[in-house]
């Protein structure tokens, strides 16, 4: 899971974006890089809010409490699974006990501290056959506390290699409720080596794989990313420094453009899943097999058998957030 | 069976009362015969030829009378005459009849009046009164003792051919109810032998009466799967027979051939040989399971082979041809079992048929692994019902076979481009190390499916195939790798080449990727090994220079490695002769060439470069006499140039 | 997606020989099945339903609508997940510090790979079915239903998010046959012993003996379903009743199939 950055400018619903202009900068700032279109990109964002607040309150002075959003997101870059974020109820009523992943709330809030009023998010990601099925289940059985405000799609966006970074972008449109511009976003993508890729992605029966990409090519990657560290090595902090680092590395790439936009990188929460797998990484390394048991004796499930099984359900879950964070308009 | 039959059914063969006397029997010969003197054999035969003399006589004589009037108009009239007597002879006899009905119904008419004169005629009513004839039993005059003996005799007669043949009637009866019997036990027990060896005998669907034995495959494709389904009959006799409807009776096998250089190199033989008419029950169902298998066989091969046309695959009516590598040929066909195979036998070589054979029993086992996916698709939740339906995809038969001498094909062709070319290293005495070969070493999955082993087992064959091939290099730290991936089943198809290199000395040069073609793989290689070359030239002539302090500047650089250019440069600085050397590598030799250049620096080229001095081109080549002949190696071949400046 | 289903039920003393006869109609082994089923209710908080509060801002017709929509159905709805016989009464995956210390001894039946129940891998499904549709004139029960794959591990903490509240939970087992489109479940409830309702799902299970039966007879529910994609094309759907009415006709002699009570299956959260 590469470390990223999410950049939005806004623009008015009949000018023309900013999309142009910042690609010529781009071929301004770098003049030594090819600048050749890699790939195409995509992206849908659909936004909902609980419906507390939507009708006008009798007394008006009563403070009206955040909105709730919940937001489904979907990158053509992470085709295995879609995004939901949505923001924890203020008083839970059957009080989530903390799971054993999240641990202790102290290293998840370490990258940025968290300021801002909005309350907890939780992430979840879902193969994208259930992605469009949710959607459509909240929009259903759920009108009473939830509803849908507004569609978001960059319908054909650009990819660029630019040196160590890949940088996606498109023009924001809205498709729901009317269609109109908001804007143009730009991912970019640190590339370079990185104590983050070093970490190896778990697999659902819980052993470790060494490299995302199949075939005898893992070793050359670890090496080509310069770091091939036992899991002792890596620590927490290690992480969030990396985190920093790769930050700033991204807000001069950006500043090379010398565009005005609004950011979204160390926003709250991010890293976490790569914590998890850290974490779950250091357990497992630990001498431990975790050894979960593998289902031989042919039983199923009504509902089970055809679930689509995600080598890595969390990838991309960072940058799903970034996008969500400056994406979300409020409506 | 009539002995043991315990009721007696016949009446007794009873004594007679008083048989005949002698005395009686002589008179009756000496009536019948005249004087027993005169009657003797030859007599008696004479007689009976007389006889039947007499009667064919008779009937030749009739014969010809009806031949000789044949004329018309006689016949004619001898018709009318013949007709005019038959219904004189019915107008008698109705005549008669109704007299005799009038008397009847007179006499009746005393007791009964009502109901004989309905059946009374009108002449006789108006002529007699009713009831005017009566009639009385009186007593019979008393018959003589023979006539009553005569009566007995004849009732007796008559009531015990009665009995015999109410006996008769039953012992046939009994003896065929025992055949019956006999032969109803045969087909059970043979039923019941099938349902033992563990086929399925079960009722048929469309006729409840009769039986019928299941030796087909659930999984099949429908057709197939109904044909299955046999019914078994019972002959006359018991036996039991199989009926298979309409399906030909003869046996069928898919006929895999190899063709090699256009010459046919190898053809499988049939599973099993086909039975000439006398087998039993099990064989027969056995070949009618192994001819469904085989016609479902081939119509999913030619199925498969229709989707699969891009791979140049062609279908014909009863063909199907596959060009698997270079020079090999694959045939597919349906033909009889007992089809002679009248092939030359000549150019039958084991290699080709041990290919065929593989072959056939490959995309055999592929089916029965087809039919246990089938049956793993059927039996899992149904997708949502959809108006359309979904189309039956292709079983993967000839693919994944395909894929395979694809696959072993370019690793056979890579393992000789790299025997070659280490080969011609070794001529010229350089010692590279050795590269490892995997083959076959796609990563088998760790992950234990509930699948039964043997699924997992073809199911591993189904997938891409890979092989890897790495190697260190002379230069410290270079190394080559190649990865040949083959696929057939699913986009991108074909077989790429993944070669790439790590070559520190020369950073510049990238890997080139992912290659299709044998040649631009092998002019990749080519072009690695001969940068190797010129660098392990300039390093080894810089380590013996040093050594020798008089030949310090005297060093081969490599000033063109991509053309395999080196050159020393002079120790007088103003000379402006130098000495080149091209080194060209190809998998078949490493010459070399060398030059005195004239220029500045020596790296002109083009016009400026003028081979003043020209040696002889020098090459290595792989000898193929074990004992090297007396060549220098290249090191010390270069060096000795060096030292000649 | 909609489903359509019939439903039998079934005494125990019938199961056995309705497994066999199951069995060879769809011609494959009985597949078996165990399930957690988590319920979850929607909820909203107090007071904000049937508010009308008039106001100048919003048009009538938006403020119609709103109320509509507010005033909408909420639903049970439940997650289902997958199990084996060997979750049921073992442990939790081994931790370290109690790996290192039971490594020889402490452990009651010695072996290393005895098996263990992961809650934190548990795959789950979101499966939700809406009140069958009134007044169908064909005699099948069909509702509106969805079904999507959730993550796997502890599901509470997203659904709280998404405005659901953990219920209750029991267990399903039973044996799946297919016959073409047709699912055929015959399964019945097992609820968790002890009864005392916890918050939260267990992670780990009971052993399967000290289930109990909800259904005191031990019997059994025969549940044929097909699902339909687009449950407004007219045309899949009666197919999809025609089928069902067909295997209704080749179960007659065993069981008698018939349509559920409309209101016995209502999710509707009063």
């Amino acid at each position: 899971m590469p470390i990223t950055g999410v950049y939005f400018i806004p623009s008015n619903p009949n000018a023309a974006t900013a999309l142009q202009i910042i690609t010529e900068r781009l071929r301004a700032a770098f003049p030594n890089e090819e600048l050749t279109p890699i790939g195409r990109w995509g992206l849908e964002q659909k936004l909902l809010r609980d419906t507390q607040g939507l009708l006008p309150s009798s007394n008006s002075n009563k403070k009206p409490s955040n909105p709730r959003y919940m937001q489904f997101l979907s990158l053509t870059h992470y085709p295995t699974h879609g995004f939901i974020y949505t923001a924890e109820p203020e008083k839970p009523t059957a009080a989530p006990i903390q799971n054993p992943n999240q641990g202790a709330p102290g290293p998840v809030n370490a990258i940025a501290p968290d300021h801002s009023p909005s309350p907890p998010m939780v992430m979840t990601t879902i193969p994208p056959s259930s992605y469009g099925t949710l959607f459509q289940h909240f929009t259903y059985a759920c009108q009473p506390f939830w509803s849908h405000r507004l569609t978001l799609a960059v319908p054909n966006g650009i990819v660029y290699e630019v040196g160590d970074f890949r940088v996606r972008l498109g023009d924001v449109r809205q498709t729901f409720p009317t269609a109109r511009v908001r804007g143009t976003v730009v991912e970019i993508e640190w590339r370079g080596p990185s104590v983050v890729e070093a970490i190896p992605v778990d697999r659902e029966d819980g052993s470790f794989d060494v490299g995302v990409d199949a075939g005898g090519e893992t070793d050359m990657d670890v090496e080509a990313a310069g770091i091939d560290l036992a899991s002792s090595a890596i620590e927490e902090s290690d992480i969030d420094a990396e985190y920093a680092a790769t930050a700033s590395l991204i807000r001069e790439f950006w500043g090379r453009l010398g565009v005005e936009a609004r950011e979204a990188i160390l926003i709250p929460n991010v890293g976490k899943e790569v914590k998890d797998r850290l974490r779950r990484w250091k357990k497992a390394g630990s001498g431990v097999a975790t050894g979960a048991d593998t289902k031989v004796d042919g039983t199923g499930s009504v509902v089970g058998e055809r679930a689509e099984e995600d080598p890595d359900p969390w990838s991309g879950a960072d940058v799903a957030r970034q996008f969500m964070e400056v994406l979300r308009f409020n409506r | 069976m009539a002995d043991s039959f315990t009721l007696p059914l016949r009446p007794i063969p009873e004594k007679r009362d008083r048989p005949d006397t002698l005395p009686v029997e002589i008179a009756q010969i000496n009536n019948q015969w005249g004087s027993f003197r005169e009657v003797n054999e030859d007599v008696l035969r004479n007689k009976i030829a007389e006889e039947e003399e007499k009667d064919g006589l008779d009937e030749v004589d009739e014969r010809d009378q009806d031949a000789t009037d044949l004329d018309s108009t006689e016949r004619l009239e001898q018709l009318y005459k013949r007709r005019a007597e038959i219904t004189q002879f019915a107008m008698q006899a109705h005549m008669e009849t109704m007299f005799a009905l009038d008397f009847v119904s007179l006499l009746l008419s005393k007791q009964a009046p009502r109901q004989a004169e309905t059946s009374l005629s009108a002449f006789l009513k108006q002529v007699a009164p009713l009831g005017s004839l009566n009639s009385e039993v009186v007593n019979p005059p008393p018959k003589p003792e023979s006539t009553t003996k005569d009566v007995s005799a004849v009732s007796r007669g008559w009531r015990i051919q009665n009995f015999n043949a109410a006996a008769n009637k039953l012992l046939q009866a009994a003896s065929r109810l025992e055949t019956e019997v006999a032969a109803e036990t045969r087909y059970w027990n043979e039923v019941l032998t099938v349902k033992d060896k563990g086929w399925k005998v079960s009722r048929l669907p469309l006729e409840r009466q009769s039986l019928g034995v299941q030796y087909g495959f659930l999984e099949s494709a429908p057709v197939f799967r109904d044909r299955g389904l046999a019914s078994l009959r019972r002959a006359e006799d018991g036996a039991l027979s199989l009926d298979e409807g309409l399906i030909p009776a003869k046996a069928r096998f898919v006929r895999v051939r190899v063709i090699q250089d256009g010459r046919l190199s190898g053809c499988s033989k049939p599973t099993r040989s086909s039975f000439n008419g006398d087998g039993t029950i099990e064989d027969r169902i056995l070949q009618a399971r192994d001819t469904v298998y085989e016609d479902e066989l081939f119509h999913e091969l030619v199925r498969e082979a229709r989707a699969i046309a891009s791979f140049g695959v062609t279908t014909r009516q009863n063909l199907i041809q596959i060009p698997a590598s270079d020079d090999l040929e694959i045939l597919l066909d349906l033909v009889d079992t007992d089809e002679d195979v009248s092939e030359p036998e000549h150019c039958i070589s084991q290699q080709g048929t041990s290919i065929a054979e593989g072959l056939a029993r490959t995309i055999r086992i592929l089916l029965a692994y087809a039919h246990r996916q089938n049956l793993r698709r059927r039996t899992q939740l149904p997708l949502p019902l959809t108006p359309k339906t979904r189309p039956v995809p292709e079983h993967q038969l000839i693919r994944p076979a395909l894929a395979y001498i694809k696959h072993m094909s370019h690793v056979r062709w890579l393992q000789s481009l790299l025997k070659d070319l280490y080969g011609v290293l070794h001529s010229a005495s350089l010692r590279p190390p050795a590269y490892t070969a995997r083959i076959f070493s796609t990563r088998i999955q760790s992950q234990t499916s509930p699948a039964p082993a043997v699924e997992n087992l073809v199911g591993q064959f189904l997938t891409p195939l890979l092989s890897t091939f790495n190697g260190k290099i002379l230069t410290p730290r270079a190394s080559f790798s190649i990865a040949i991936h083959t696929n057939l089943s699913s986009p991108p198809f074909g077989t790429t080449f993944d070669v790439s290199f790590n070559m520190p000395k020369y950073p510049d040069i990238e890997s080139p990727g992912k290659l299709s073609h044998r040649e631009e793989v092998e002019a990749a290689i080519t072009h690695l090994l001969l940068l190797d070359v010129v660098f392990t030239i300039s390093a080894n002539s810089s380590l013996k220079s040093e050594c020798n302090e008089d030949q310090a500047k005297r060093t081969w650089e490599s000033i063109y490695p991509q053309h395999g250019e080196l050159l020393i440069p002079t120790p007088k600085p103003n000379s402006e002769k130098r000495k080149k050397m091209k080194i060209a590598l190809s998998r078949h030799e490493l010459s070399l060439e060398i030059y005195t250049v004239r220029c500045i620096d020596g790296t002109g080229r083009g016009n400026w470069e003028k081979p003043s001095y020209h040696s002889m081109p020098h090459t290595w080549k792989p000898s193929p006499i074990v004992g090297a002949p007396n060549q220098p190696s290249l090191m010390d071949f270069v060096s000795t140039e060096v030292s000649r400046l | 997606m909609h489903e359509q289903s019939l439903f039998a039920s079934v005494p125990v003393h019938q199961h056995h020989e309705l497994l066999q006869q199951l069995a060879g109609l769809t011609a494959m082994q009985p597949r078996h099945c165990l399930e957690r089923r988590l319920i979850f209710k929607a909820y909203r908080k107090p007071g904000m339903a049937g508010r009308t509060g008039a106001s100048q801002d919003l048009q009538q017709g938006d403020l119609q609508r709103l109320n509509k929509m507010l005033n909408g159905n909420m639903y049970y709805t439940q997650v289902v997940g997958p199990v084996s016989e060997s979750d049921f009464g073992s442990t939790a995956p081994v931790d370290q510090d109690t790996q290192m210390a039971g490594m020889d001894d402490s452990k009651p039946y010695g072996s290393s790979s005895s098996p263990s129940y992961d809650y934190e891998r548990q795959p789950w499904k979101l499966e939700f079915r809406d009140i069958p549709e009134a007044g169908t004139r064909s005699a099948v029960t069909s509702r509106l239903m969805s079904s999507a794959t959730l993550p796997r591990g502890d599901v509470v903490q997203a659904m709280n998010a998404w405005g659901y509240n953990f219920v209750t939970e029991y267990v399903v087992e039973g044996d799946m046959f297919i016959h073409n489109d047709i699912a055929i479940f015959l399964h019945r409830v097992l609820h968790y012993p002890g009864g005392d309702e916890l918050s939260l799902p267990r992670r780990q299970l009971p052993a399967l003996k000290d289930m109990t039966l909800f259904e005191k007879s031990g019997s059994y529910v025969l549940q044929a379903f097909i699902i339909v994609q687009d449950g407004s094309n007219q045309e899949t759907m009666k197919t999809a009743s025609q089928h069902l009415f067909g295997l209704r006709e080749q179960l007659k002699s065993a069981v008698l199939l018939e349509q559920a009570d409309r209101l016995s299956l209502d999710t509707r959260a009063k």
